[in-house]
């Protein structure tokens, strides 16, 4: 429904390039997050597909349409695309009502009246304001001006509707349950949508796919679960979730050997060349004593610090190579600093990791 | 690699740029031709320097010029800080009678300059002035305590005729002022010192220095009152010598050359003044403090200092309202003009009253006058917000045709009156088919012209404090620039337009250089019929007319301060 | 140099001849667009002079543009014969004015004798003498006695004039008595007169309401400028001195106009002594050439001085140099 093709923008006056050479297809119904740090290009590049920037090359298609060509000249602006967008601002009108707001798109159109109130009222009643419709825009909370942003998104019934950050000006409680209810909404209409945030969590619960983006280009795409298991970029393990990186020496067959011992990866993984090796803390196991017949990558270390934080423990393990790592264990087991443990690294859930790959 | 600015450029933008052109270039392309040429005329033969050394080169100018920089400084200095007390008293605290204090501070904005200097000398005149009169008897003074007759006398009074400018450009930023901004301040342990300088003035950097760019450009172009107030005992400033050089000087005609030569200074000047403003106002999302999110200003308890308030306002009143208009009254009703005693008092008529509003030339002036202020009220306000859109939002122009787009509507205000004038009147005989010359329409034009730079400064201060967003998420919903323009963005920045709109009608029916140059027999305003009267010997019928100008704008002040209190509102206010 | 009166028993003998061509000129003029005429009284007092002109001359339709000074006339002339070829009809001014307009050929030689104009009126066939500005010394009757007003030059100059004395921003006066005294005696008079701290006016007549309210206690003003606030009841007297400097005012028919004959039958009214009583009335400046103007009566006798036309040009730098002189001795 959305394809982008190598698109390149730089901001006039800047000497570098915001967006790099992004590439990426959303398919009808998907909802795909563009995930990075700040400044990462994620925002100018939901903005490029809204038309809201002026793309330097490449190209960009909504629908059937192409809306943007560097090469062609193509460029059909904002107004006349099929999108739909809420703003991290909510950019609320002050001076219309709750459904004055949420009525523009329509009247805009020219729809007959009673289709726009009909339709703005369906609108309003996903969003939980029915009540709230002749209320002024400014007499509102934060998550209820939010709320109106998404209707007028919804409203319109657009081919994609673009969230730029649109949770992130709420408080912690209200996000969390803002999330779900915008997934369910979403998915319930059946709405394409491209959602941009920085906040990984919320990309983890809310996309059907996730495009990582790190200074101006797309690291990795992938679902949730793949991107989390199986990140395969440093920048991937690092940024969604934490992990515990090791460096890679040489690597012969299924052994590699890192800067803390041999680890036996999975055969899949064997052969390919990568240049780091991690794990999630919480994949890490941890006993206390050695178990007795050999299990691959199983290392011993020292405990230095056991912190209980609720659901679990927090360890600090020193390994024999010197290096610490973290590791996440069960809370009730009983933990002394300064005893021998044993940490085992499961194969499979070793990621095999390089520093840039093709990001699809 | 991006094919050019101009690919996908709207040609609602190009005709703004042709329009400007039209309208700025062509007065301007004739000034610097005028200024090249020996007789000043532009269609007469031959190039020459002589101008620029006429007027450079004579050390008298240098003195003109140092009197006029003191002059406009002061000014300068003294409406924003007058202008700014008033609109943060009226904007940001619960100063009672807001309303009526509106039109108060509106109000001087109609007198014509010189029937306000005239009033101030018939109340600070160290000879005749009441006020002197009042003070030495009641203090026993030997000396009259005031001169009006001074650098300081100028400054006052010019502050006063420029206090309303100033308050129209800093209040709608006042209003537009998200509280957010100041309580986090207040939260890091600012105290007050400090949240002036360091929130309130950066925030409101825009529209002060629009504000301050405008008060010196205008001080140092301003006739009126450094003519009446200055002139008598020999203090003289640039826009003397540009009267002078185009009615007294000797040689038959008008020196139009070198007062071309003298504008090319002030064009300078205001290119590098509207250069640094562009450069201050670049990041707009610094300035913005209208984002979607609505507010309501806060509020400053004044609690104590009330009654001072009150009293600042008061005598602001006073001074640039209730005393002048006074004196105008009385020279309307005085056979002559004359100061104020009970001898005079028993002399009143009013005889200069019914014969002004029985003069039919009168009411036909005064039918020109509302219907060229409104029109061309209307048609520059439009203009204005135009040019404030393009060059802040509209991205399909490149960044050097929004330049010059900025560029040329604010030049308009250095070119004197007078130029603007001899220039539109050689277009109009050149393009005589185009009926416009010798009409009211030619002074439409003028008008439009010469106030673009204030309004246009305006829309521009009022837009820079819109969220972007509010406006691309009207495009998101598919509506066309135009729609957004009009649903969006006109609705919001009301207030601030109609306050410029006035502003307009106001200075085009005092404004008189332009309308006394550009007068035919078909197209006499009323300015210039007082003006009329006044310098063909009857100051007393010059000033009836003004006491009917003054209520005429009033009725106007107040009609537009009932529908910008609907505005408020909606804004939760 | 002294111009003698006009002689009537001129204007007679050729009134005659001249009264039958102004008929025909005129029923001429019927037919033709209204004359355009570019002069700078307000209009509410040129109106009255249309009336009476109108009594005579009924078809002879004039149309009155109202523009603010000589200079302002000369640069509109300029601009209207370069533009489109053509400009008023009939144009009003100062003597380098209309000087300026003949040296660029914009303007028509008329045979004024024709006309049944006097000689004395029209030193160049063309232009022609209408009124003149003629300078007075004015003072306010509670401050000054009549006594004490001054009668002479000399007597204007002396020391106890400083600080109540008012003037023009312009020092013309000095320039035209430069025709008589020479330059160098004119401009020690203007030393010494600018001495005297005079404060100064846009113009004549703002200069005349200050001497009505007391603001200076004299000055030196026009004629025509002083009459408005005398008549409206101010405490204020004039007179002629010794000298009189003046500028007289001359206007002219521009080539290519749309109606000369009327211009001509407009002229030939002015010059006559009925058309200048007429202007006289209405805008208070009377035809110092023509005896039974009141302007005429106030001056008699007196010596006058004025540049004639021809040297405009060094009036011209006269002039600019003297006002400099004002402007700098000026401030209290």
């Amino acid at each position: 429904m959305v394809e982008l093709k190598d698109l390149w923008l730089t901001y006039p006056g800047a000497t570098q390039p915001s967006v790099r050479g992004v590439s990426l297809r959303v398919e009808p119904g998907e909802f795909v997050t563009l995930l990075g740090p700040s400044g990462c290009g994620k925002t100018s590049t939901l903005r490029s597909v809204a038309g809201l920037e002026s793309p330097s090359s490449g190209s960009i298609s909504i629908g059937d349409n192409e809306v943007f060509n560097g090469s062609s000249g193509v460029e059909v602006r904002t107004h006349m695309r099929d999108i739909s967008m809420v703003f991290q601002s909510y950019a609320v009108w002050p001076h219309m009502t709750v459904s004055g707001n949420v009525a523009f798109p329509l009247e805009v159109a020219q729809l007959p009246t009673a289709e726009v109130r009909q339709r703005v009222a369906e609108a309003l009643q996903m969003v939980g304001l029915d009540s709230f419709a002749d209320r002024s825009a400014t007499q509102l909370s934060g998550g209820q001006q939010q709320r109106v942003a998404i209707a007028r998104a919804l409203v319109r019934r657009s081919a994609v509707m673009l969230l730029d950050e649109p949770l992130s000006n709420l408080d912690a409680k209200l996000r969390e349950q803002m999330r779900l209810e915008l997934r369910q909404l979403l998915k319930t209409v059946g709405l394409t949508a491209v959602y941009v945030t920085h906040d990984q969590e919320e990309a983890l619960m809310l996309s059907d796919r996730i495009a990582l983006m790190n200074a101006g280009k797309f690291v990795e795409i992938g679902t949730p679960v793949d991107l989390y298991l199986r990140p395969r970029t440093l920048f991937g393990a690092t940024f969604l979730g934490a992990a515990e990186i090791f460096k890679v020496v040489r690597t012969s067959g299924t052994a590699v050997e890192t800067d803390i011992g041999v680890l036996q990866v999975q055969v899949d993984d064997a052969g390919t060349d990568f240049e780091h090796v991690g794990i999630r803390p919480e994949a890490i196991r941890v006993t206390q004593h050695a178990s007795p017949h050999q299990i691959p990558n199983q290392l011993p270390g020292t405990l230095v610090s056991a912190v209980f934080s609720g659901r679990q423990q927090q360890l600090i393990v020193q390994l024999r190579s010197g290096r610490s790592i973290h590791v996440l264990a069960d809370a009730t087991t009983n933990f002394a600093a300064g005893q021998t443990v044993y940490v085992e690294l499961p194969a499979e859930r070793l990621m095999g990791l390089q520093k840039e790959v093709s990001p699809d | 690699m991006r094919q050019g600015a101009l690919r996908s450029a709207p040609w609602l933008s190009f005709g703004l740029l042709a329009l400007l052109l039209y309208l700025v270039a062509v007065p301007l392309a004739l000034l610097l031709v005028s200024s090249f040429k020996p007789t000043g005329l532009p269609l007469d033969a031959g190039w020459s320097l002589q101008n620029f050394d006429l007027v450079y080169g004579d050390a008298g100018f240098y003195t003109l010029l140092r009197n006029t920089l003191t002059f406009a400084l002061g000014c300068t200095v003294c409406a924003l800080a007058v202008g700014g007390v008033l609109a943060w008293l009226v904007e940001r605290t619960d100063l009672p009678f807001r309303a009526t204090a509106r039109v108060m501070i509106a109000l001087p904005m109609v007198l014509p300059p010189f029937l306000l200097a005239m009033g101030w000398v018939l109340l600070a005149s160290p000879r005749t002035g009441w006020f002197n009169q009042l003070f030495k008897d009641a203090l026993g003074l030997t000396q009259a305590p005031f001169n009006i007759y001074s650098m300081g006398g100028m400054i006052f009074v010019e502050t006063l005729a420029l206090v309303p400018s100033v308050y129209l450009i800093l209040s709608n930023a006042f209003r537009n002022m998200d509280p957010a901004l100041e309580e986090a301040a207040m939260t890091c342990g600012a105290r007050w010192p400090q949240m002036v300088r360091r929130i309130f003035v950066p925030l409101l950097a825009p529209a002060l220095v629009a504000a301050a760019t405008y008060l010196l450009i205008v001080g140092f172009l301003v006739f009126d009152v450094p003519g009446t107030l200055g002139m008598p005992v020999g203090l003289f400033v640039v826009s003397s010598r540009i009267v002078y050089l185009a009615t007294d000087q000797s040689g038959g005609t008008s020196a139009y050359g070198q007062i071309a030569a003298i504008a090319v200074t002030f064009l300078v000047l205001l290119l590098a003044l509207a250069w640094s403003y562009r450069r201050m106002t670049r990041q707009t999302n610094r300035f913005v403090t209208v984002t979607g999110k609505g507010f309501r200003p806060r509020q400053l308890k004044l609690g104590g200092f009330k009654p001072f308030a009150v009293a600042a306002v008061m005598l602001y009143f006073v001074l640039a309202v209730l005393a002048p208009l006074g004196l105008l009254l009385w020279t309307s009703l005085t056979p002559y003009l004359a100061a104020i005693s009970w001898e005079m008092a028993g002399k009143l008529t009013l005889a200069q009253h019914s014969s002004v509003l029985s003069n039919p030339r009168v009411g036909a002036a005064a039918w020109t006058s509302i219907w060229v202020s409104m029109l061309s009220a209307t048609l520059v306000t439009a203009l204005a917000l135009l040019v404030a859109w393009t060059v802040l939002r509209a991205r399909s122009l490149g960044q050097e045709a929004r330049n010059l787009i900025d560029t040329l509507s604010f030049m308009p205000l250095a070119i004197p009156g007078t130029m603007i004038g001899m220039a539109l009147i050689y277009v109009y005989l050149t393009l005589s088919f185009i009926p416009v010359y010798g009409t009211a329409w030619i002074l439409v034009i003028a008008y439009v012209t010469v106030y673009l730079s204030f309004t246009s400064r305006t829309a521009s201060a009022s837009l820079i404090q819109l969220h972007p967003e509010l406006d691309e998420a009207a495009r998101t919903c598919g509506a066309s620039p135009a729609t957004t323009v009009r649903r969006i963005v006109l609705p919001l920045l009301l207030p601030a337009l109609a306050g410029a709109w006035v502003w307009v009608v106001a200075h085009v029916m005092r404004e008189l250089s332009t309308a006394l140059l550009l007068q035919g027999d078909e197209n006499v305003t009323l300015a210039v019929q007082l003006w009329s009267y006044w310098a063909g010997g009857e100051p007393s019928k010059a000033a009836a007319v003004g006491v009917w100008l003054v209520i005429v704008m009033t009725v106007i002040t107040i009609v537009w301060q009932r529908l910008s209190a609907r505005k408020d509102v909606v804004f939760g206010g | 140099m002294k111009r003698i009166t006009v002689a009537a028993f001129a204007l007679a003998c050729i009134g005659q001849v001249a009264a039958q061509s102004l008929t025909e000129l005129a029923k001429t003029a019927e037919g033709k667009p209204p004359v355009t005429w570019y002069e700078s009284s307000p209009s509410e007092q040129i109106d009255k002079v249309l009336s009476a002109f109108n009594k005579k001359y009924p078809g002879v339709k004039v149309r009155h543009t109202r523009l603010i000074g000589g200079n302002e006339l000369a640069v509109r002339g300029v601009q209207e014969m370069q533009a489109r070829g053509y400009t008023g009809d009939v144009l009003t001014g100062g003597a380098d004015h209309t000087w300026q307009l003949k040296e660029r050929g914009y303007l028509e030689s008329v045979n004024w004798a024709a006309l049944g104009v006097p000689k004395a009126l029209t030193p160049s066939p063309y232009i022609m003498a209408t009124a003149a500005s003629v300078y007075v010394v004015l003072w306010n009757t509670n401050k000054v006695s009549d006594a004490e007003a001054p009668k002479t030059w000399e007597e204007v100059l002396s020391p106890k004039w400083t600080n109540r004395m008012g003037s023009w921003v312009r020092a013309a006066a000095f320039s035209q008595l430069a025709a008589t005294q020479g330059p160098d005696t004119a401009l020690k008079q203007l030393q010494r007169y600018v001495a005297l701290k005079p404060m100064l006016f846009k113009s004549t007549f703002p200069l005349a309401q200050a001497v009505g309210s007391g603001e200076v206690d004299l000055g030196i003003g026009f004629y025509h400028s002083t009459l408005p606030p005398m008549k409206a009841g101010a405490p204020i007297k004039m007179r002629a001195l010794d000298v009189v400097p003046m500028h007289i005012i001359y206007s002219a028919i521009s080539k290519n106009a749309r109606n000369p004959e009327g211009a001509r039958v407009l002229l030939a009214w002015l010059g006559s002594e009925a058309g200048a009583l007429a202007y006289e009335d209405a805008t208070g400046r009377g035809n110092p050439l023509l005896e039974k103007t009141k302007t005429a009566q106030f001056i008699i006798g007196k010596k006058l001085s004025e540049w004639p036309p021809e040297k405009s040009d060094e009036l011209g730098a006269l002039s600019e140099h003297y006002n400099k002189v004002l402007e700098a001795g000026a401030g209290r």
